[in-house]
């Protein structure tokens, strides 16, 4: 029972961490890749880790359970400060029809007061 | 310095699961560090007191409610990145939005960041201090009023009575 | 967990991290090479917890913990850096 659903939780993990990955390779920009990255493949490292713990003895456990509190405070702030990083320095969107409310305030009629 | 007590034990907390032994000892030990490392960065640990909606009892009621509607985001968020990725929904308005800060406080603010930025399809990149506004970058940002409208729902119904 | 299913999963892993690893060199702004090392971090946490999965023991979750800090410490420096040149203002 516990062995399938390792099984169950493994795939799962690699599905997301898949995802995650493709994500990277197939957006055009580091805005959009961020979405994809960091959320994808916390939550799929978060299942890889289940699947290692179902089984496992305390100590696993107890540091499977750190690594995704830690993750799960850290991958945020990591893609803050990615996101900030390339906001500042003007990196562009490369989507073709992309909102930006951030600029050309004349141009953006959907801008709120 | 409930406070102080609280932080020492959440530090000793650490402290035991990186060794993942319940040994008396290194209970022991773990507060014993928690507590020494508390002393010698006094101050620095601690965020700056805020004007505080509702009693201690009542934020620390609405806390579970508050990390479920956040898990309940990632996992609804998840999806639709995923669906996104995968081709089967269209990445072609993404796109970076302004959301007021409204009545969140310094810290309402670190915790809005955490809580969006957790949740997959939307990044918070910076806080646009002069205009008072937070700035997000959403994977589907085509409807930008729809989601001030949602963040501002998620803020009224389960952050304000935690995080205000 | 099986052992089809571990060893599927670790081939699969490290397709994962190959293909992050091209990504990191092809990757057309600095912001984008920041996050693909990120992205690594991660992969490799994932191996390792695979890695304790299999053979239930802990010490390759002790790896996985500290390349979790030094990773978030890393990509932090790193987009700090970029940003204004200067690691920790």
């Amino acid at each position: 029972m516990t062995a399938v659903a390792a099984d169950v939780l493994t795939l799962l993990g690699l599905l997301l961490l898949t995802v995650g990955v493709y994500g990277v390779v197939r957006l055009p920009d580091a805005y959009t890749q961020l979405h994809s990255a960091s959320k994808a493949g916390f939550l799929g490292v978060a299942a890889l880790l289940a699947a290692a713990s179902v089984s496992g003895e305390g100590a696993i456990i107890a540091r499977a359970f750190l690594i995704v509190a830690l993750l799960a405070v850290t991958t945020p702030v990591a893609s803050h400060a990615v996101a900030r990083a390339a906001y500042r320095r003007g990196e562009r969107m490369r989507t073709p029809n992309a909102v930006n409310e951030t600029k050309d305030r004349d141009v953006q009629p959907t801008r709120s007061p | 310095m409930i406070r102080g007590v609280a932080a020492a034990a959440g530090l000793g907390l650490l402290y035991v699961l990186t060794l993942a032994s319940t040994d008396p000892v290194d209970l022991v030990m773990g507060t014993v560090v928690g507590g020494a490392l508390l002393l010698a960065l006094g101050n620095r640990l601690r965020p700056a007191r805020t004007s505080d909606v509702g009693t201690i009892t009542s934020r620390i009621a609405w806390f579970p409610v508050l990390i479920g509607a956040i898990l309940f985001d990632v996992l609804v968020g998840t999806w639709d990145v995923a669906l996104r990725v995968l081709h089967l929904r269209p990445v072609d308005r993404p796109g970076i939005i302004r959301v007021p800060i409204g009545a969140r406080s310094e810290r309402g603010i670190a915790v809005s960041a955490l809580a969006t930025t957790l949740s997959p399809g939307s990044v918070f990149v910076e806080v646009d201090h002069e205009r008072g506004d937070l700035l997000l970058h959403l994977i589907d940002a085509s409807d930008p009023d729809a989601s001030r409208a949602r963040l501002q729902r998620f803020y009224d119904r389960y952050q304000r009575r935690v995080f205000p | 967990m099986s052992n089809v299913v571990f060893y599927i999963a670790i081939v699969w892993v490290a397709v994962l991290l190959g293909v992050v690893v091209v990504q990191l060199a092809i990757a057309r702004t600095i912001g984008q090479r920041i996050l693909a090392l990120d992205l690594l971090t991660l992969v490799l946490i994932g191996l390792l917890a695979l890695a304790a999965g299999e053979d239930q023991r802990s010490y390759a979750l002790d790896a996985a913990l500290a390349l979790a800090l030094l990773g978030f410490v890393a990509t932090l420096a790193a987009s700090r850096y970029y940003e204004d040149r200067e690691p920790f203002s």
